[in-house]
């Protein structure tokens, strides 16, 4: 079928056409041809055993009267059958009685059939025939005849068959190539429109429908399908051109929300730089507060102590005992005073100023500095605290930052305590150096963090104090967590709330040199 | 030998049954075929409804010699029908017979037998010459050396029997000659 794939379908139809027109010719021929063959053959046999049954009758008695020239007569009568070429009666004892013999044209066969049998020889056919008189055999006939003559009449035959289907052939191939456009004609139109819309682009085309067969529908369906590409290519240009405009819009659009973004960002970067401004700000004054609140703590007693003082001064006049040594004293005495007063000043302002630079430092020694400062206020709220520590446990990082995170976890307990009234305040420090780090954990006994909100302690400006800002924490994980690379953590553990302070204890890459 | 195919076998069995058949003589000899020929052409004639089995009588000694005994009992001219063979002297009664050989010793009472058979359905056979003109209805004679006979169609019509066409093609037709 491959031969068929690459020829037109003109040519096609012509090929199938003759092909299955010649097939069925040469089949036929070969059918008759076949047929007349054998009945030819069928019908030779048959005159033969006709003209030996007539002959063999007649010979009858010339056999049995060992008449030779009746016999002979009797053979003589066949000379009108053109076909018969050789005719024999043999006696009884099987010598030749008579025989008949157009010259030239017989074949002498090996030998002669048994009677009742046909020999084909050489294009020749023998039949045997006995000769029988009243049941008893007298002799016996053979009569040959030629086939060649039947052969011819039968080529004759063929040929003219032949010649009859060939003409035949040439007609129906006459009539195919006529009829095959009725075929061709429409696929043709088909192409060519096809060919048109490919090669041009040009869906304008149409297919005429001649026909309401296979072919009409398909030019219907092509029509069809070229007016609906059509329309969709008219639409697609629509949408083209509606896309690009779409496009340009939002790209200009996005160019202008870009613009804006980049002044949000701008925007929110001032607000934040703003808000961070202002949280510092106001961790300064709740440092402030802080600690001023711990000076009037740290003041009370050696305000009192001048109070008095100068009362005794003031008495010491009315009743005429003031003396100038006693003023001496008391003066001194004032002064000394006055002095632990500014050097509690001088601490705190120490203790508050930020530090420049990362340096290694004495956790045990920032503990008792906050402590220090804090001492008072634990005393007055009659806190009880107590410290469990390691030897020496260095940090790096701020140490005054560090201690204002420790000052805060302090001050948070102390509030805590305060706020829920709890009747013997405890808070539990506990230094340790752990796997190269220095670990404080700061305990109390005050309850603990509700559960709701222990997940949000250092968000900023959350608090759930009254007067708080929010700020203690957020600011303490800040400085843990982003200005010395360590971690801050809250938990609650019976009976109060915990935190722990883990920061390194020596310079490391990460944590050197960062603002 | 190679030509000697099946048919030729086949062929030269028969003939040498036949000779077997025949005892003393290698060619049928001339009485022989005469018998056969007797005993075939009983097969081409008609006898008047309701005759006896054929009966071949011969008168005037046997010529035929053993081939005479041969014919007895031979089914003719239908299987259903043997051949009876009898051996007549001067005077005994013919008309029990059906065929009737004259051999030639007996020629003198040729007519007068003429005369009995042609009313009695006899087939009247002869070898002598003349003796169909004389009323013999079949008569055999010699042609080149060959046995051929003569039928004398008229005298075996008056004495009842139809003789087959076939038969009359290979003969002779004589006339009856009374006066010679």
């Amino acid at each position: 079928m491959k031969l068929l794939d690459n020829i037109p379908i003109k040519r096609k139809l012509m090929l199938i056409g003759l092909v299955t027109n010649g097939v069925a010719v040469i089949l036929l021929s070969i059918t008759l041809g076949v047929g007349e063959w054998v009945s030819y053959r069928s019908r030779a046999m048959t005159t033969l055993a006709v003209h030996a049954g007539v002959i063999a009758d007649n010979a009858a008695p010339a056999l049995m009267f060992s008449d030779e020239n009746a016999a002979r007569e009797v053979l003589a009568s066949l000379g009108k059958e053109t076909s018969i070429v050789y005719a024999a009666l043999h006696g009884k004892n099987g010598g030749i009685i008579a025989q008949f013999q157009l010259a030239g044209q017989r074949r002498q066969p090996p030998a002669m059939p048994a009677s009742g049998e046909y020999l084909f020889f050489a294009g020749q056919l023998i039949y045997a025939k006995n000769v029988v008189h009243s049941g008893d055999t007298v002799g016996i006939l053979y009569l040959q005849s030629d086939l060649s003559i039947v052969f011819w009449e039968l080529l004759k035959k063929l040929l003219l068959i032949a010649a009859a289907m060939t003409l035949s052939l040439a007609v129906a191939l006459f009539l195919f190539t006529r009829l095959q456009k009725a075929i061709s004609g429409p696929v043709n139109k088909l192409v060519e429109a096809m060919t048109h819309v490919t090669q041009k682009n040009d869906y304008s085309v149409q297919v005429p429908v001649q026909s309401r067969d296979e072919f009409g529908l398909l030019a219907q369906g092509f029509n069809a399908m070229l007016a609906a590409i059509r329309d969709r290519e008219t639409a697609l240009g629509r949408y083209q051109a509606g896309l690009e405009d779409a496009v340009r819009q939002r790209t200009e659009e996005l160019k202008q929300l870009n613009a804006s973004l980049e002044l949000r960002v701008q925007e929110e970067v001032a607000k934040n730089r703003e808000k961070d401004h202002l949280l510092i700000q106001q961790s300064r004054f709740a440092a402030l507060g802080e600690m001023i609140g711990n000076i009037a703590h740290q003041w009370r007693q050696p305000i009192n102590a001048l109070t008095i003082l100068l009362a005794n001064i003031k008495d010491a006049y009315e009743f005429n005992e003031l003396s100038r040594e006693y003023l001496d004293k008391s003066v001194k005495t004032g002064q000394t005073i006055i002095q632990r007063m500014s050097t509690t000043i001088d601490d705190f302002r120490n203790f508050f100023k930020p530090n420049k630079e990362k340096a290694r430092f004495s956790v045990n020694e920032a503990v008792a500095d906050a402590l220090n400062i804090l001492e008072a206020a634990f005393k007055s709220n009659n806190i009880a605290v107590s410290v469990e520590q390691d030897e020496s446990v260095m940090a790096y990082g701020y140490r005054n930052e560090y201690s204002q995170v420790l000052i805060n976890l302090l001050s948070n307990a102390k509030e805590a305590i305060q706020q829920r009234h709890v009747a013997q305040g405890q808070v539990r420090i506990a230094i340790a150096n752990q796997a190269g780090r220095a670990v404080v954990a700061v305990e109390d006994n005050a309850g603990g963090i509700p559960p709701d909100v222990l997940p949000r302690v250092f968000d900023p400006y959350f608090t759930t104090k009254e007067k708080g800002t929010g700020i203690g924490l957020y600011m303490s994980k800040m400085i843990i967590e982003h200005n010395m690379d360590g971690s801050i953590k809250a938990s609650n553990i019976e009976g109060g709330c915990k935190f722990v302070v883990t920061v390194v204890t020596e310079a490391t890459e990460a944590t050197q040199d960062k603002p | 030998m190679a030509l000697l195919t099946t048919m030729t076998m086949r062929l030269l069995c028969g003939a040498l049954l036949l000779l077997a058949l025949t005892p003393a003589h290698a060619v049928p000899s001339e009485y022989d075929l005469k018998a056969a020929f007797i005993f075939q052409i009983a097969k081409f004639v008609e006898w008047p409804a309701g005759s006896a089995p054929p009966r071949l009588c011969v008168l005037g000694g046997n010529p035929f010699g053993a081939a005479l005994e041969a014919l007895r009992g031979k089914p003719s001219p239908s299987p259903e029908r043997k051949m009876e063979v009898t051996l007549l002297d001067m005077g005994a009664d013919i008309r029990e017979c059906s065929m009737l050989f004259i051999a030639s010793p007996a020629e003198r009472h040729l007519e007068r037998i003429v005369a009995i058979s042609r009313g009695a359905g006899i087939l009247t056979i002869g070898d002598t010459e003349g003796f169909a003109k004389r009323g013999a209805m079949v008569n055999f004679y010699l042609e080149n050396g060959k046995v051929r006979f003569e039928i004398n169609l008229d005298v075996a019509r008056q004495g009842g029997l139809k003789i087959s066409s076939k038969l009359l093609s290979l003969a002779r037709i004589v006339d009856f000659q009374q006066d010679r």
